[in-house]
């Protein structure tokens, strides 16, 4: 009975509770993943400085539903622009820690001993 | 030459040499490890600098080189089948306790090295092609394919273990149970 159905989603069907086992679904899990970031990060930085054919697109879920059918997930700009920008939080946030002492201390000593030794 | 002009210069570098650093080998311990052997071998090559050039990058070429044959060397070791690379990605700390970047960082270090290392360069360190290029010894056109594709190969893995990661809704839930093609 499934086979038949495709994967597009029923509008109306009734529960079918017999059959309950979760089969993976690669739109499914496409569209679940979008659906799952967060919306607020999605009006900055080109990802990668692509900026190319960067189309305003509001945050429409019906969209994505029909453009999530295909097996490949296609890389929507503001997907990509929102890891581009996660990407660079994530390093920015590296480089904002600072660094242990130990640097300071090693380049100190390398300077020391070269003053010493001329 | 002691006026603590090459220390000033290897010091502002010491930020950016460790978060590159921390993205390639996805362990803080061991970031700074590399970053202390870049820092002497910048210390004891400075001659071998062309004044005039990218210092920065120098450094990022220095410190880029020694991973890979420490990468080269462990990987003779122990094989990274036990994802060493990729279980060390996760316990950089948290420095936001954000759920997506945590993601971010998992999925990056399944990223094979040449396309994680170009990603890097450009996608967070924000250096130019021709820089990119020049720290890892290639071509141009290499260092754009690899970005390419890392970041589609990245944006895929982030669709699906978002997908995982987030619970489904009571309408994908149910779409799933009942619609499901049949194994």
């Amino acid at each position: 009975m499934n086979a038949e159905l495709g994967s597009r989603p029923p509008t109306n069907r009734p529960n079918n509770l017999a059959s309950t086992k979760r089969v993976p679904c690669p739109w499914n899990k496409s569209l679940r993943g979008r659906v799952g970031l967060h919306p607020e990060l999605s009006d900055i930085v080109g990802f990668l400085g692509n900026n190319r054919d960067m189309t305003e697109e509001s945050e429409g879920r019906p969209s994505h539903a029909r453009r999530a059918k295909s097996k490949k997930p296609t890389l929507s700009p503001e997907i990509q622009k929102r890891i581009g920008r996660q990407l660079q939080d994530l390093y920015v946030g590296v480089v904002q820690q600072g660094f242990p002492d130990r640097f300071t201390e090693l380049l100190r000593r390398l300077d020391a001993a070269e003053a010493s030794s001329e | 030459m002691t006026d603590g002009s090459r220390r000033k210069m290897i010091l502002a570098a010491v930020p950016r040499l460790r978060a590159f650093a921390i993205s390639l080998t996805g362990s803080a311990d061991r970031a700074d490890d590399l970053v202390q052997e870049t820092v002497l071998r910048a210390w004891t090559h400075f001659d071998s600098f062309q004044m005039g050039t990218n210092f920065n990058a120098w450094l990022f070429t220095i410190l880029r080189n020694l991973f890979r044959s420490d990468y080269r060397k462990l990987k003779r070791e122990v094989a990274d089948s036990d994802g060493f690379y990729s279980q060390r990605m996760l316990s950089i700390p948290e420095q936001t306790g954000n759920v997506e970047l945590a993601e971010l960082r998992s999925a990056l270090a399944e990223l094979p090295l040449d396309q994680r290392e170009a990603l890097i360069l450009i996608g967070a360190d924000g250096r130019s092609y021709e820089e990119a290029a020049q720290i890892c010894g290639c071509a141009v056109g290499t260092i754009k394919s690899r970005v390419n594709r890392a970041r589609t190969r990245l944006a895929r893995m982030l669709l699906i273990h978002g997908a995982e990661d987030f619970g489904p809704d009571a309408e994908t839930a149910a779409v799933l149970s009942r619609d499901a093609p049949a194994p």
